[in-house]
Formats: structure tokens, sequence, C-alpha cells
């Protein structure tokens, strides 16, 4: 057990180091010199870059002064402010970006449970269809023609909630519900399915056979058999989140990452772009290490298998 | 006290699927005496399962549809009984042993869980006490290192452990009934022989009633004292273990006997099959469902239906061959020759 | 009692042709892809899917001539104006034709979808078979690196990749295959490393059955399912990407159109309570998305044998 999660930590420095080597040389492939000093450039933030990439120095040297700035957490000055650093945008994101992530991946799981167990029991009946019918929908609309539909319904017409910013709990309710549709049809697909196959397995007929209620049966039989694969894909969803998140911050003006990051690809500042592309990374490839250890953890035949794989 | 503990009177179940309606079971008669032993024994899809499931009322409703026919538990038709009183009723008094070990068992929950689940459930035990009782149980079944076992998943146990496992949960709140669903089927040839000798013991132990569910008369010769042969989801033969090993008299019951393999067989000698296969019950015969495999096929076994009949004994066969008019129809064709 | 009905001895003369029925066989064999196209036909919700792929695609080659109009042609005197008569879906803020606009988009989101799809299956079967084939420590390596790859999530990379790229159809196409391929190459792989290990092509092998026929009745029909289902659900997933990148300023240039830029073009339009304007893109890349994913889980269920009947 120890040995899988030693290697799996391992595996995910590898990816980091791949990730943080292909920035690197986005970077200095960008058309023109990204670090050209522009007629706008402040002198201060000029001089900033050149002692952050230490361009004075041999490619390989930069290559290698970067990696150890990186792996110290520090992502340099921006391009577009004198004042803030990279480090300092990410510290003042993060929070915000998490909180909408995790309510997101909250309202994902469990309505996407819910409505994937409801349309299971009904199977080919019309909560079966109805539930399908708003998967596939939320599979198929983009979040940000979804973003822009609430708003135009919810927000500007009925105006029953704020469009945008980032005040109260009520400023949330739009940009979770744009950021977790998504998941939340993934999940459902994949809990009917699932809650599908469980319901044919012979133990569920034992269980029916010692007099166990129903109840207790689709519980502790159905359900906690059922949701493994959700598990499994927790990671994909994590990756979904992460990803969908910049475009409905960006959009409902929620100032978290994302934006930055968004604001960061218009205004072309570089350093913005890749540290955030890095810190995203970071925290994906953790989540999904997270995941893979949870997963031994709730399902007990892998406990065994984990450690000779 | 009444000696019939199980009568399943002219029972008919059916499937309601997209090709029309599968009459698998068609008009099955049969009792289960206390402490009794008896297999049903036939081909897959033979509706001997369906008959075992039928008793418990496990099949869902629909596809499945409990045409007519009682199933009388004590004398209480159990097709009728409310849902709620059924749930008293499975794995309390009647309690059911399935085929394949490996996937009827809660992969996700741990053996002792599983255990003592109807403990609690039945007998209002406490968890602790139920604890107890499993122990006993796993003991009684021959799980060495029972207290620590009931730790386990069951993916930690070889499959005859989880068999004797599922044997240790029916056996839980004491029944009166097990209804064993080819047990041994899916279990190595060693593993079944301990198998089937720890639920001979435990039956004669218990005096519980089994139903075992077989298509291998092998099993049943070891255990049973009655055999029903049922064929195309009808009785076709039915008699004590001794009537029907020594005189078989339904061609199929015959057909069956022929292809258990014996040592003394000749090793060049072909092992005897029975041609074909069953009849699709979307649309049954009309006349005898097995006429179409039958070596001593007749006219009249083609349009009309044989019922069951007295032979010896109880004994009792459902094959035109027993007709007087058979034997004369026999002498004659000799005669002619 | 049956004693009772009355049959004449005639009746019990044995007869010898009762077995001419028992050996018939229950269902003629029918061809692997007609029976797989048989229960497409049967799974209303896929061929809706099919039905609307196929109008979209004759819309794009036809559409953009139906009107007049041309997609860059614009007349600030009919700005905004409403879906009428004349102008069917309505004209943009510069007085562009939408209805020639959506159409002329539809070639562009489209033709970058199955570009997509196609150069991920070409990569993706060279990279996957030499990596299957060859087996071993080579096979071992390839998927590592594949692995590492895999692990950048697509859309940051496709956002990377364009900064570093022109602006452009091509190198649209050239980002989101640059770590598309992936999970075709590892679908491919495992498809052919089955194959490898299955009895029937031991089976095959054994009885000399010649390559050509091996390839013909067993490879193809048995990888080609999984394939192409991938590449059916590849296709939104290329269209959506695209539209998120237009979204970001990074998709195709103006005067030129795809579905994505319209939508993000006319963000601004639904405060002013043009909502249409957006609302004719975002329905068109929802209702292709839609489609191609209805038509990819009708093709998984219908190509699965496990079910047939």
């Amino acid at each position: 057990m120890l040995s899988f999660i030693v290697k799996r930590i391992l595996w995910s420095l590898v990816t980091i180091w791949a990730i943080v080597t292909i920035t690197f040389i986005i970077m200095h492939s960008v058309p023109g010199d990204p670090f050209a000093r522009e007629g706008t450039m402040p002198e201060a933030v000029y001089q900033n870059l050149r002692s952050f990439y230490n361009l004075d120095e041999p490619k390989i040297v930069q290559y290698g002064l970067y990696l150890k700035q990186i792996a110290q957490f520090d992502f340099g000055p921006s391009l577009k402010s004198q004042t803030l650093t990279v480090n300092d945008y990410l510290e003042k994101g993060f929070p915000v970006s998490m909180q909408l992530g995790l309510q997101a991946l909250l309202v994902a799981v469990v309505f996407g449970i819910i409505l994937g167990v409801i349309a299971a029991f009904n199977r080919n009946k019309w909560p079966d269809y109805l539930a399908m019918v708003l998967a596939i929908i939320g599979i198929s609309v983009p979040s940000f023609i979804l973003a822009y539909v609430l708003i135009n319904y919810l927000a500007v017409e009925w105006r029953l909630l704020p469009v945008a910013t980032w005040q109260s709990m009520k400023h949330t309710i739009l940009p979770t519900i744009s950021l977790a549709m998504l998941p939340m049809a993934y999940i459902a697909r994949l809990m009917r399915s699932s809650m599908l196959e469980v319901l044919n397995q012979d133990y569920m007929v034992t269980a029916k056979s010692k007099g166990l209620n129903r109840g207790f049966i689709l519980l502790k039989y159905g359900l906690r058999n059922a949701i493994l694969p959700v598990v499994t894909v927790l990671g994909i969803i994590a990756a979904n989140l992460v990803t969908g998140s910049f475009i409905v911050e960006s959009i409902f003006g929620v100032p978290g990452i994302g934006e930055m990051f968004v604001k960061g690809i218009f205004n072309r500042d570089y350093p913005v772009i890749l540290g955030s592309t890095i810190f995203y990374s970071i925290i994906l490839i953790f989540l999904i290490l997270i995941v893979d250890i949870a997963y031994t953890w709730i399902d007990p035949r892998i406990k065994l298998t984990g450690e000779s794989k | 006290m009444e000696k019939n503990l199980l009568q399943v009177e002219n029972l008919h179940v059916s499937f309601n699927t997209y090709g029309g309606e599968v009459k698998a079971v068609r008009g099955v008669n049969f009792t289960v005496n206390k402490g009794e032993a008896v297999a049903i024994v036939g081909e897959s899809g033979c509706g001997k399962s369906v008959t075992a499931k039928s008793i418990m009322r496990l099949l869902s409703t629909p596809p499945t549809e409990y045409k007519s026919g009682k199933i009388l538990f004590h004398g209480q038709d159990l097709l009728q009984v409310k849902e709620s009183e059924m749930k008293q009723i499975r794995g309390n008094k009647i309690s059911m042993i399935f085929q394949d070990p490996m996937s009827s068992l809660n992969p996700t929950s741990r053996i002792g869980d599983q255990l003592i689940e109807g403990l609690v459930k039945h007998k209002k035990l406490s968890r602790a006490v139920a604890q107890q009782h499993a122990i006993i149980l796993l003991e009684k079944v021959g799980i060495p290192q029972a207290k620590s076992r009931l730790k386990h998943y069951p993916h930690e146990f070889s499959g005859g452990m989880r068999q004797r496992v599922m044997i240790a949960m029916a056996l839980a709140c004491d029944p009166e009934l097990i209804i064993a669903d080819e047990p041994t089927t899916a279990l190595d040839v060693t593993i079944q022989a301990q198998i089937l000798n720890l639920m001979k013991r435990l039956q004669k132990e218990t005096d519980t009633s089994i139903i075992l569910i077989t298509h291998d008369l092998g099993v049943v010769a070891e255990v049973c004292d009655k055999v029903i042969v049922m064929y195309a989801g009808e009785v076709v033969e039915t008699g004590t273990v001794e009537e029907i090993f020594s005189n078989p008299t339904h061609p199929y019951t015959k057909g069956l006997m022929k292809s258990i393999p014996r040592l003394d067989m000749d090793r060049r000698e072909r092992l005897y099959s029975i041609v074909g296969s069953p009849p699709d019950l979307l649309d049954p015969p009309k006349g005898c469902s097995f006429f179409p495999r039958c070596e001593h096929a007749m006219k009249v076994c083609k349009d009309f239906h044989p019922v069951l009949e007295n032979i010896r004994g109880s004994q009792q066969s459902a094959c035109w061959l027993h007709h007087p008019n058979a034997q004369a129809a026999a002498a004659k064709g000799k005669e002619v020759k | 009692m049956a004693k009772e009905l009355h049959l004449s001895e005639d009746l019990f003369t044995p007869v010898t042709d009762n077995y001419k029925d028992s050996e018939k066989i229950a269902k003629p064999s029918v061809s692997y892809w007609r029976e797989t196209w048989r229960r497409l036909k049967e799974n209303k919700l896929a061929m809706f899917g099919l039905v609307v792929i196929i109008i979209l695609v004759v819309m794009a080659i036809i559409g953009p001539y139906l009107s007049g109009y041309t997609y860059y042609e614009q007349d600030f005197s009919k700005k905004n104006l409403r879906p009428n008569g004349e102008h069917w879906f309505g004209t943009d803020t510069s007085g562009r034709d939408i209805f020639t606009r959506a159409w002329y988009g539809a070639r562009i989101s489209l033709f970058i979808g199955l570009m997509a799809a196609v150069i991920d299956f070409v990569l993706g079967i060279i990279y996957g078979g030499v990596s299957a084939i060859k087996g071993g420590r080579v096979d071992n390596i390839m998927m590592r690196i594949a692995e590492v790859l895999f692990s950048i999530p697509y859309l940051l990379m496709v956002i990377l990749m364009m900064i570093v790229l022109e602006r452009g159809i091509w190198p649209i196409i050239v980002a989101m295959t640059i770590t598309g391929w992936i999970p075709m190459a590892r679908l491919i792989r495992g498809q052919v490393l089955q194959l490898k290990e299955l009895d029937y092509v031991h089976a095959a092998n054994a009885m000399g059955a010649p390559t050509s026929w091996k390839l013909r009745k067993h490879m193809v029909p048995n990888t080609m399912g999984p394939i192409l289902v991938n590449l059916t659900l590849t296709v939104p997933t290329a269209i959506f990407a695209e539209a998120t990148l237009s979204f970001l300023g990074l998709g195709i240039p103006a005067p030129q159109a795809s579905w994505g830029t319209m939508a993000s073009d006319a963000v601004g339009s639904i405060l002013v309570g043009n909502f249409y304007q957006l609302a004719i893109p975002a329905l068109l890349i929802s209702l292709t998305m839609l489609a191609f994913n209805v038509l990819g889980d009708g093709l998984r269920d219908a190509l699965d044998p496990k079910l047939r009947k």
C-alpha cells in the first residue's frame, strides 16, 4: 500500500516536471520576444522580468533556474502590474476558486447521484427519461452558453439573482450551477448505468432472499457498490471543474484564479498564463492522486491488487 | 404435527418479454415433507430455478408473472401473502443458497456483517450477540479461525469457502426449508464433494428440509430422498431416489441417467448425450415437450399431452409409453418383425 | 384423466422423423455490421442524432448560398434586426446576415471537429499500434510518455498552444490534436493487445487462417466498434474546445466565423436585449453536441455484441 502511494507521488512529480518544461518551451517559442521591452512597460517591471527569467544566462541555465524557482513555488512577476507578483494573484484568487469549485463539486456529486439513482430505479419510465434528458442537455450545452442563458433569464429578464461579482452566497448560485451542470450530467449517466448493473447482480437476490428491507438493500448493497465507478471518475470530474472554472469565473466576474488566467490570456501576460497553468496542473494532479488513494481505501478488492501493480 | 411442509400445486409462472410470454413453469406439482431432501433435476432452462425462486417470490414482477397455482407453506399460500409478511419468511423460515458464491456475496461488505444482517432482522439480536452466533455458524460450516474471518471481505475467501459462508448465512435463522440452487455447479470437483457432505451432515443434524436444484444426477444420489425430474417447465417424472435410479421410466430421465459418466465405462465408448435442445417456451409444443428429442416417440406424442401417471410405489411418470395401448402396439410391432 | 380420452391404438406406432425439428437453428446469422445497423435503427434517439447531423452537414454545404447574403458583408443600416422575412435569423451588431454566417460557421465548426477526429484517429493508430505490436520496453516507455502528456489538462494544453500559434483554422486543429490523440492511442493499443490474446484469434492462427481473413473477420469488427464510438465523441469535444477558444479570443479571426466566435461576439448583446444573436449559435453548438453524443451512445449500445439477442 505504502509503496503504491510513493510510486504514485513520484509519477505525479514527473508529470509536473513535464508540464513545467512544456511551459518553459512555450514561453521561449512565443512569436516575437515576450520579454522584449514594449513601449508601455515600466522600467521596474522590465528589470524584474530580466532578473526572474535570468535572461542574460544561456538557455540551459535559464531552464535550470526556472525549475528551481518553480520548485520553490515562485512564479515570478506579472507583466502588467508593477506591484503584484503572480504569487500574489494566486494567493488572492485561490480561496475564491476553491469555494466555487467545492460548491460545484458538491452540487454535481449530490444531484448527479440522486438523478442517476432515480433514473435507474424507474428504468424506462418517465422519471428515467426526464433525468436522462436533463443529463444529455448538461453534456451538450457548453458551460459558457449555459451561463449566458442563466444570466439572460434569471438575472436580466426575471431579476431573481444578481448577475456578477462575488459578494454573498446569492452571488455564487449562478456560477455554481453553470460549473456543476456538466459534471452533474456526467455523474448522473454513470450512476444510472452503474446502478442498473448492480441491480442485476446476484448479491442483490441474495439480499432479498435474506428478507432484508428494500431500503436497506438499496443502500448497503446497491448504492455502496454502484458508487464505486463514480469515485474513479472524480479525478476527471475535478479536471472538468478546474478547466471549466476559468470560463465561468470570467463570465460572472468571480475574482478567482480563472478570471486572472483569462485576463492574462487577453493581455498576453505570459508569466500569469504560465504560472496559473502550472498551478492548475499541480492542483489537478494532486486531486487525481487523492482520488486514486481514496479509491483503494473505499473498494476493499483493490487493496490486494493495488500493491502488486 | 402436519407432515407436509411445502406443497406446490399446479404452479404456472411466465416471463413477459418483447418476444411474447415465455411460459417457464407450466403446472408443477410436488410436496416437500419435514426433514426431507428433495431434488429438482433437469437441464438449464427447464424451469427448476424459476420454480425454486418462485417459492421465495424472488423473481421481480414484472417481467415475471405468477399466473396460477398455489405454493402452500404450512398451509399458507405464499403467492397470496403480503410482501411484508413474505419478508418475515425469507431468510427466516425459508432460506436460499445460490449457484455462484463468487457473485452472490456483496463484495463491499464484510462477511461478518452479511452473516448477522439476518439475525438482527429476524431474531432481533443485538449486534454483539449476533456476532457470537455468527462465529458459531462459521465453525459449524467448517471455516477455521472463524472469529478473525468475520472481518474479511468475500474476495479474501476461496470459492469453496464462500459457499460455506453462503451455507452459514442460509442456516443463520434455523430455517425450516433451505433451497439450494445448484450449490456446487460453480465449484471444483473436489470442493463439490466437501460441500455436499457438509450439506448432508447439516441436514441430518438440524432436520431441515432441503430442495436441491441440480442438473447433476450424481449429486442427487448423494444427498436426496426424493427426485423431481423437470423438462420444459413441467414435471416429467418423480419418485424416491431408489425408484428413479433403479427404474427410470421416462425417456428423458433415462437419457439423463445415461449421460452420467461411470468409472466402469469402456474408455472408447462415447458418453451419451440427448440430441437437440429444449423447446422454445414462447410457444410450447402441443403434445409431449420431449417429442422432438425422444428415442421412443410415437404418433400420439406429437399432438397429445401426457400427464403424470402412477407407476409403482410413489413413482410417477408422464409418458405415453405407459399407456396400455403403447404396450399393445409394441407387442404388435414385434410380431410383425 | 387422460386415459378417459379415446386414443386409438394406431396412434401408438413409433415415429422416427421426430428429430427433424430439434436441430433447427433459431435465428439466421446476420453479418456484424448489418446487425449493428439494425440495432442502431431501433434506437430512436441515436437516429434523431444521425438525422440532425445529416441536416447540419447538408446545411453547412448549401446554407451559405440560400439567403443571397455573404458572411462578411456589413450593412450598418440594418444592424441588430430581429429574425424576419428578409433575414431569417436576423442580423448581428455589424448588420451581417446571421443565417448565412450560421451555416458558414457550421462549415468551420464541423470541419474542425471532423478534422480533429480524423487526425486523432491516424496518430492514435500509429502510436497505439506501434506500442502494442512492439510490446515490452518500447510499449512501456511509449505508454509512460503518453500518460504524462495525458495528465496535462486538455483545454489548458490547447490554450497554451494557441498562444504560441497564429490564429486560424489549422492552428486550432493542430492545438487540439497535439495531445488529443492520446485517448485514441491508448484505446487502440488496448484493443490490439486484447486481440493478440483472444482465443478466437489463437484459434484462427491454429487453423492457419490467412492474415487478411483474420483482419477482416476478427480484427476489424472487434476493434472498430469502440474506435468508432470514440471518434463520434471526439467531434463534440473538439467543437466545444473551439467554442471555448473563441470565447477566450483565441478562435477564428474575423471576418470568418465559427459558431464559437459568433457566440462570443454576441455576448454583449444580451444586456441590450438581443438574446437571439447569442441564442442561434448557442443552439447550433448545443444541438450538434447533442446529436453527436446521442449517436455515439447509440453506437456504443448497438456495437456491444453482449447485448445481442
